[in-house]
């Protein structure tokens, strides 16, 4: 029985309750001899393409330690959720011994593996992390305050109905290519009511955390606080002020947050009260929160960022002489052979052989 | 607590590999498979796995770091110095040719004037990793052991430079008989094995830092809490939990709490 390693292009095929779907391993653009994959703590996702038709999803392939028989119910619920903007990775399938016996029979490693549509686009960490030697074209006032109106609006939706993400972060938020739309990703561990705890309670990420997420934050109020980061880090990152002094793939260093004296606090409340002095009023709020549910609701940041939207779209601002960065592919020179080199790919197959 | 630094695109961690390629290397580790087989295999999963957790999107994040020391009693400098990950794929996967003698203390000094180099703009970066692949038995040069206790000592405010020995010599000289490898508890006295050279290797390798031992566990080894970063490589099970070893260099996580 194989390890689930798909080559590149390799056919694969799943059989989930009648369906039977055929895909084919998409490779790496930028190592071909790999399919392409994203390894993180609890997963691997391999992005797969249906061999007939144009749909490209995503297979989440959970490591040991996180197949865990309450992904099934888990995803059954986000499933719920799938209409809402931002949530389009809700709509999923979930394998389990039960719906898909014959896949798992041939490769146990598939074991509540999720399959969900793969959202094409930057995440919000990779534009900080690269926004600083560049930046993101075209980003400037205009369609920083439209990406930080949108996401606050899917937060917002999600708040009303009492549902909270648990670990919004740059890394989990991507951007939709060529538009300032937004999607969530890494939904298993979210508050929802009347749904059962995780197995492992969030406690959020670096650069997002409340001084209570330590804690464990799985609660309705959980995003209030990396919200209200993320916001105001979408609305000043067209400021080449606030670029300047980003810590890496957040704005803050991890240990600032909440502290007594940050200068990236300062440039960014600076930059905020240009837009509009109420939205420096909340971040001063969640900042010095003792406890999330004291931290501004992400209505409020709706409700303040709507108006400038408004203001926008009624063409109130001057957007003629505002900045604006471009974002390019990192390379770099490299040549020369040693001894004798094979291609990876044939490696990896030659290995596959033994 | 030390080890906490990520690896990121600003603060890439640094993976210093030295391959034994000396005439031993030709010989078999199990059922027709040469060690030096073993070890190209080995640097290909490795590198997959490092562009797997590397992938921003469809970049290639600066995350990883890497150099790459192939040695017998000479010395081959494969990627010209360092290498970002994202560039090390542009190239072919290097291939030896084992030959001569092993002068396992010259790739330890290289891997030390490298690492004194590199250190002084690693301040905000995990510390360096050197991982050693090797069937152990030094016969050329000086005694390898105090150059590695030198390097052991270099390090920046997040710890000390990491050595981790992937030992490719008989696996009954290592003291593991397992048949599953992800019960394979580790070693933490030398004294414990019989074979000198694998007892060497032992002290030339850092205990597993507690951060390490968080992310190997996850993948359900049992490695025990204070074991040498020393891994025999006797089948592709413990391989794999060698490819683990070397690239668990925390990647920023998102951080859970055990409900």
């Amino acid at each position: 029985m194989a390890e689930f390693d798909p080559a590149p292009n390799e056919a694969i095929t799943l059989e989930i309750g009648a369906k039977q779907m055929n895909f084919f391993a998409v490779p790496n653009p930028k190592a071909n001899f790999l399919a392409l994959a994203i390894e993180g703590r609890k997963a691997v996702v391999f992005q797969l393409h249906l061999q007939s038709g144009n749909g490209y999803f995503a297979l989440k392939v959970m490591r040991a330690a996180h197949r865990l028989q309450d992904l099934e119910s888990i995803c059954r619920g986000l499933t719920e959720l799938k209409q809402l903007p931002g949530m389009r990775v809700c709509e999923r399938y979930c394998l389990t011994p039960h719906n898909a016996p014959v896949t798992l029979a041939r490769c146990p490693d598939l074991e509540y593996a999720i399959l969900m549509p793969w959202v094409k686009g930057n995440t919000w960490s990779g534009i900080l992390a690269a926004g600083r030697n560049g930046g993101l074209a075209p980003f400037n006032r205009y369609s920083a305050t439209r990406l930080a109106t949108n996401f606050a609006v899917t937060i917002a939706r999600l708040e009303e109905m009492g549902i909270a993400h648990c670990d919004l972060a740059g890394q989990n938020i991507i951007i939709e290519p060529h538009s300032e739309f937004i999607q969530l990703i890494d939904v298993e561990d979210m508050f929802r009511p009347k749904a059962p705890p995780p197995a492992h309670i969030p406690a959020g990420t670096a650069g997002y955390q409340h001084r209570t997420s330590g804690r464990g934050q799985w609660s309705p109020e959980a995003d209030r606080f990396a919200a209200a980061i993320l916001i105001c880090e979408m609305l000043t990152w067209h400021d080449p002020a606030v670029r300047a002094i980003s810590f890496e793939e957040s704005y803050f260093e991890p240990r600032e947050l909440q502290s007594g004296h940050s200068s990236r606090l300062d440039a960014m409340l600076r930059a905020l009260a240009q837009l509009d002095p109420r939205l420096s009023a909340l971040l001063n709020s969640a900042w010095n929160s003792q406890s999330l549910s004291e931290c501004p609701r992400v209505a409020d940041w709706k409700e303040v960022l709507t108006g400038l939207d408004n203001g926008i779209k009624g063409g109130n601002w001057d957007l003629k002489n505002e900045a604006s960065v471009t974002f390019v592919p990192w390379s770099t020179d490299m040549t020369k052979p040693v001894i004798s080199w094979s291609d990876w790919g044939e490696a990896l197959a030659e290995k596959e052989h033994h | 607590m030390q080890y906490e630094r990520y690896a990121t695109g600003d603060t890439p961690a640094l993976i210093v590999y030295l391959i034994d390629i000396s005439s031993s290397m030709e010989e078999e580790l199990s059922q027709g498979v040469k060690k030096i087989d073993a070890v190209h295999q080995a640097i290909d999963r490795v590198v997959k796995r490092m562009v797997r957790r590397s992938m921003k999107g469809e970049e290639i994040s600066r995350r990883y770091r890497l150099a790459m020391l192939a040695y017998e009693d000479n010395k081959i400098d494969v990627f010209n110095g360092v290498q970002f990950i994202g560039d090390v794929v542009k190239n072919k996967a290097p291939r030896f040719q084992p030959a001569g003698r092993t002068n396992t203390a010259a790739a330890f000094t290289w891997a030390r004037d490298l690492i004194e180099r590199e250190l002084p703009q690693m301040k905000h970066c995990p510390p360096p990793i050197i991982c050693h692949l090797t069937d152990g038995q030094f016969n050329e040069g000086s005694d390898p052991e105090p150059i590695a206790r030198e390097i052991m000592n270099m390090g920046n405010d997040d710890g000390k430079v990491l050595i981790e020995n992937i030992y490719f010599g008989p696996s009954a000289a290592a003291g593991y008989s397992a048949s599953d490898p992800k019960n394979w508890t580790g070693i933490k006295d030398a004294a414990s094995l019989s074979d000198p050279y694998a007892q060497a290797l032992v002290r030339m390798s850092s205990p597993f830092p507690d951060r390490y031992m968080e992310v190997i566990s996850e993948d359900k080894y049992k490695v025990a809490a204070g074991s040498a970063m020393f891994i025999p490589a006797s089948n592709e099970g413990l391989l794999e939990l060698a490819f683990v070893m070397s690239n668990t260099t925390p990647i920023q996580p998102s951080a859970s709490l055990i409900a």
